[in-house]
């Protein structure tokens, strides 16, 4: 992590720590504070000893808020939207509580809301109170060639300046096939990016019993089907998509995870963390 | 070719579209889930929808086949190879005797014996093939033929046939026979055939039963009818009213004859007599088998008039011949005011001896005898005919009298005598001018009087019975018309045809004029047989109210003349049954009668004749007359016709010889195709179980 304070997390650059990094011969020049005395009195060879330094960081929290995002399932207590709310909002809190800066981005076909990360007290409230009162768009049938991810994450990468943290909350049923490649750009730049798939039981599962007219929720139309007859087929798209992504993810060194809304929200929470920890 | 047995089944084959209607439906009913993934959903679908809807279409198709299978084999279809019977390509003349009587009406087990006919005669109708001809007789007297010549077109044949309807006509088999042997002499002499249905009663044939012979080549089919064992009918064979002065002067005695057409025994059965539509009375009387039986009520009225009544039986399987219905004039008279030219004390010396005499014969006539000068003075508005015997000449006041009445509608009866003269002003009324009295023996006058052929009505009726008019002698002298000719009606003229009663209307009645005296000065005519129903006829026919009329019987579709004044204003029949049949003034000829063919069924029908003076309407004058039911018709039981002609079968063997019933492969048909459906869903289902674990 790359940030202006120093602060909890490892940062990629060395600097004055207590956390251990590694050994270097030394050079002329090398500041004489890190030779390793200990190591010269018994090797009589100069090493400097390297820690990492701890910085602070930026946190981008880009939500997805299109209309496919407030679907909430017979099994789910929340909707994806929602959960991913809760998720977004306990993360916030997390950050500023050890000093780091948490920003959101919230997008949807109609556009783009950015809060800048900050690390004030009153810039949580803020995030919290964008994220308490979030709807998603209202109209389905909005007509945009662009894909709202692919705007959203483009409009991330020039604001990102420095190697930051970004949680992408979203269902991922863009259909845009850029935004495989955005998040691949943001992972090459050296952002830390993590992509949160929030789907819901009846996504995730297909467990309708007799025949549907299955309506989309962003003007996708509607289709007739016996879902004993399709749940099969239904079920590799679904598994297909996540594997594109996390191809994609591994790619470009970033974290894919996957969150079912059945899920309860501190297990997802500490999932979702347990995979930061192992990143770092 | 192919037909079917039931065509009318085939109005149900748009069922077969019901599951295609369902699956339409269905769809419709499908409920709408919002899904966020439809876009995955739809790649998925994509994948599974061609192999879904193939299976969907061959299951819907399947079921629609099962459906239109099932229906066209209840309409039982059969091929027809033409020419059976006759050799092969060989066409049928084929005429349907269909028994449209008064028999055929009958009941056998909830349905019409007439309608099993009709049905018999489509489903040979329907075995013709098209380059076969056919033809319709009617077999109710008198034969009838709907479709006269032999016919290509067996639609309308086939129309005919279901247009016909049973009747309440005797049956007159020889007759229809005949008829059918006619139409075929025009027909090649191969596939000469008659199919007859009829129940074939006793009553139905004449002799010889079959009219044709060998030679003619003609086949005789007779399908037998589902008759029962045991022909039960009983009938009311007769109704006859008499009356009975034991009861009062308005009593009756009323003999109905009752038939019982059961074989295996005398039957009892309770009679109940109906007048005014009240029951009146009932007894029971046993009726031998095959035999008749009569039963005698009374019964006395309170009041006179017309009254109509019946006599009913029990129902049994032919209903309508267990009621007869009649009519009866009680107390109904005439009035009559004579007019006395010539009273003398001494009373054969009188000129109205002989005809108070006649008159006094009947009840139903009152008269009274005055003079001139005391009619004169009277009012003629009670009084329905006036004679005016050996009347001289009149005052003013009688002169206008007599005209009046006459312009109300009423009759006249003029008779000469010594006192009439041409030159009366009176006899401005008369349908002739008259010449004064000559001597008989002078004009050579020969006895006898005679009927004229154009008389009609109890005129005609007289020439049968023994009147003793032929030996009437014209003893002295008579009136001769000063012309030949002129606006009347001759009815009754001497040897030579010097006209002896003549008839016109006048005014708006109708005025007769005798030609003779009415006492024995001139002739001998008062002392012959027929002179009492001479007077009282010439009474009745002028009063217009026509009495015997009134209580005509005719059997059921007979025809039967009504007559009516010259001042009607129109004429409505009521029949039973609620039919009405009005003509109006423009439809009645100036003969005076109509000719009513419409009494088709029985009962009692009802005339309305309207008379009008100027345009305003006088009176209404009801007149009646019943249809009966034929009486040969009661008798039920079969006679079989027998003999070379006879290829008697249960169904037609003969004809249907050639056809190949369709419906059993279709069975067939439709039990693979359960069989292939039942995979189709089957597979279907199990597919979808297993696509749910």
């Amino acid at each position: 992590m790359e940030g202006i304070l120093g602060g909890a997390h490892r940062s990629s650059f060395e600097g004055a720590s207590i956390e251990f990094s590694s050994y270097k011969d030394y050079s002329p020049g090398d500041d004489v504070r890190y030779i390793d005395w200990k190591i010269f009195g018994r090797t009589d060879r100069i090493y400097l000893k390297r820690h990492m330094r701890e910085t602070s960081t930026n946190c981008y929290l880009v939500l997805d808020c299109t209309r496919s995002m407030s679907y909430r399932g017979r099994k789910a207590v929340h909707s994806k939207l929602y959960y991913s709310c809760l998720l977004a909002a306990a993360i916030a809190i997390m950050l500023v509580r050890q000093g780091d800066a948490a920003g959101l981005l919230l997008f949807d076909r109609r556009g783009n809301s950015i809060l800048p990360p900050g690390r004030r007290p009153e810039h949580l409230q803020a995030i919290l109170q964008k994220l308490s009162g979030l709807e998603t768009e209202g109209e389905k049938d909005i007509e945009t060639t662009d894909s709202a991810m692919c705007r959203a994450l483009g409009v991330l990468t020039p604001t990102a300046k420095n190697r930051s943290m970004i949680f992408i909350f979203s269902d991922l049923l863009d259909p845009d096939p850029r935004a495989l490649s955005t998040v691949r750009l943001l992972g090459v730049k050296g952002h830390d990016v993590t992509v949160v798939r929030v789907a819901d039981p009846d996504e995730a599962s297909f467990t309708f019993a007799s025949v549907c007219r299955f309506t989309g929720l962003e003007g996708e139309g509607e289709i007739l089907a016996e879902p004993s007859l399709v749940r099969s087929a239904y079920l590799r798209e679904f598994s297909e998509l996540s594997r594109n992504w996390s191809t994609a993810c591994a790619e470009s060194r970033s974290e894919f995870v996957e969150i079912n809304t059945e899920e309860a929200l501190e297990i997802a929470l500490s999932r979702l963390l347990e995979d930061r920890r192992k990143t770092e | 070719m192919t037909f079917f047995e039931a065509p009318s089944m085939l109005w149900l084959l748009p069922a077969a579209a019901l599951p295609v209607v369902f699956h339409l439906v269905s769809r419709k009913m499908v409920p709408m889930v919002d899904f966020p993934a439809v876009m995955l959903l739809r790649r998925a679908a994509v994948i599974r929808r061609g192999r879904l809807r193939l299976r969907h279409m061959v299951l819907m198709l399947l079921r629609v086949l099962l459906i239109a299978v099932l229906i066209a084999a209840s309409a039982r279809p059969f091929v027809t190879v033409a020419g059976t019977g006759t050799g092969p390509g060989m066409p049928v003349s084929l005429v349907i005797v269909l028994d449209d009587s008064l028999s055929m009406r009958r009941m056998i087990r909830g349905r019409r014996l007439f309608d099993i006919a009709v049905a018999e005669a489509e489903r040979e109708l329907s075995g013709l093939t098209p380059t076969d001809s056919a033809a319709l007789v009617l077999a109710g007297s008198p034969s009838r033929t709907p479709v006269s010549e032999l016919s290509f077109d067996l639609k309308s044949i086939r129309k005919a046939v279901r247009s016909a309807e049973a009747s309440f006509r005797k049956t007159d088999l020889t007759g229809a026979l005949e008829v059918a042997g006619m139409i075929l002499e025009r027909s090649a002499p191969s596939g000469r055939r008659v199919i007859l249905l009829s129940d074939q009663a006793v009553h139905a044939w004449n002799k010889p039963a079959v009219p044709w012979d060998e030679k003619d080549n003609i086949e005789l089919y007779v399908p037998s009818m589902p008759l029962d064992s045991d022909w039960n009918n009983h009938a009311v064979d007769d109704v006859t009213v008499r009356e009975n002065h034991d009861l009062g002067p308005l009593g009756i005695s009323i003999e109905a004859g009752i038939a019982n057409s059961t074989q295996s025994g005398g039957v009892e059965l309770m009679c109940r007599l109906e007048i005014g539509g009240k029951n009146v009375a009932q007894t029971a009387t046993e009726v031998p088998s095959q035999g008749l039986a009569t039963v005698v009520f009374q019964h006395a009225f309170e009041k006179p008039g017309i009254y109509e009544g019946a006599v009913h039986l029990p129902e049994d399987s032919l209903a309508e011949d267990n009621v007869m219905h009649f009519l009866v004039s009680v107390g109904r008279g005439l009035n009559i005011l004579v007019i006395n030219g010539d009273p003398r004390p001494g009373s054969y010396h009188d000129e109205a001896f002989y005809l108070r005499r006649a008159l006094a014969t009947s009840r139903k006539i009152k008269f009274a005898v005055v003079d001139q000068f005391k009619a004169a003075q009277m009012s003629f508005d009670d009084y329905d005919v006036v004679f005016l015997i050996n009347a001289g000449s009149f005052s003013e006041a009688l002169r206008q009298s007599v005209e009046s009445f006459l312009k109300r509608g009423g009759g006249i009866f003029i008779s000469t005598g010594e006192n009439t003269s041409p030159q009366d002003p009176w006899h401005r009324v008369l349908p002739a001018d008259i010449r004064g009295p000559v001597e008989s023996s002078g004009a050579s006058l020969p006895p006898g009087l005679r009927i004229a052929e154009t008389a009609g009505g109890f005129f005609a009726d007289m020439k049968q019975g023994r009147t003793g008019f032929e030996e009437v002698v014209i003893a002295k002298r008579f009136v001769p018309l000063a012309t030949g000719q002129g606006d009347f009606k001759m009815l009754m003229s001497y040897p030579d045809g010097i006209p002896a009663l003549i008839e016109s209307e006048s005014g708006g009645g109708r005025v007769m004029l005798w030609t003779s005296t009415i006492d024995r000065d001139w002739t001998d005519l008062p002392i012959r047989p027929g002179f009492v129903p001479f007077v009282q006829e010439s009474a009745s026919r002028l009063a217009g109210r026509r009495a015997l009329i009134a209580h005509r019987q005719i059997t059921a579709r007979s025809p039967i003349y009504i007559y009516y004044p010259a001042v009607a204003g129109s004429l409505t029949v009521h029949a039973p049954g609620g039919m009405r049949r009005t003509f109006a003034r423009s439809d009645l000829a100036d003969s005076r009668k109509i000719n009513f063919t419409d009494a088709s069924v029985p009962g009692v029908y009802r005339i309305w004749i309207e008379r009008m003076t100027d345009g305003a309407l006088i009176e209404l004058v009801e007149e009646a007359f019943v249809a009966r039911h034929p009486k040969e018709e009661w008798d039920l039981k079969p006679e079989p016709v027998a003999g070379k002609y006879t290829r008697a079968s249960s169904s037609l063997s003969g004809v249907t010889a050639g056809r190949i019933p369709l419906w059993p492969y279709l069975l067939l048909l439709f039990v693979l195709l359960l069989i292939a459906e039942s995979f189709a869903a089957g597979a279907y289902l199990y597919k979808k179980k297993m696509a749910s674990m």
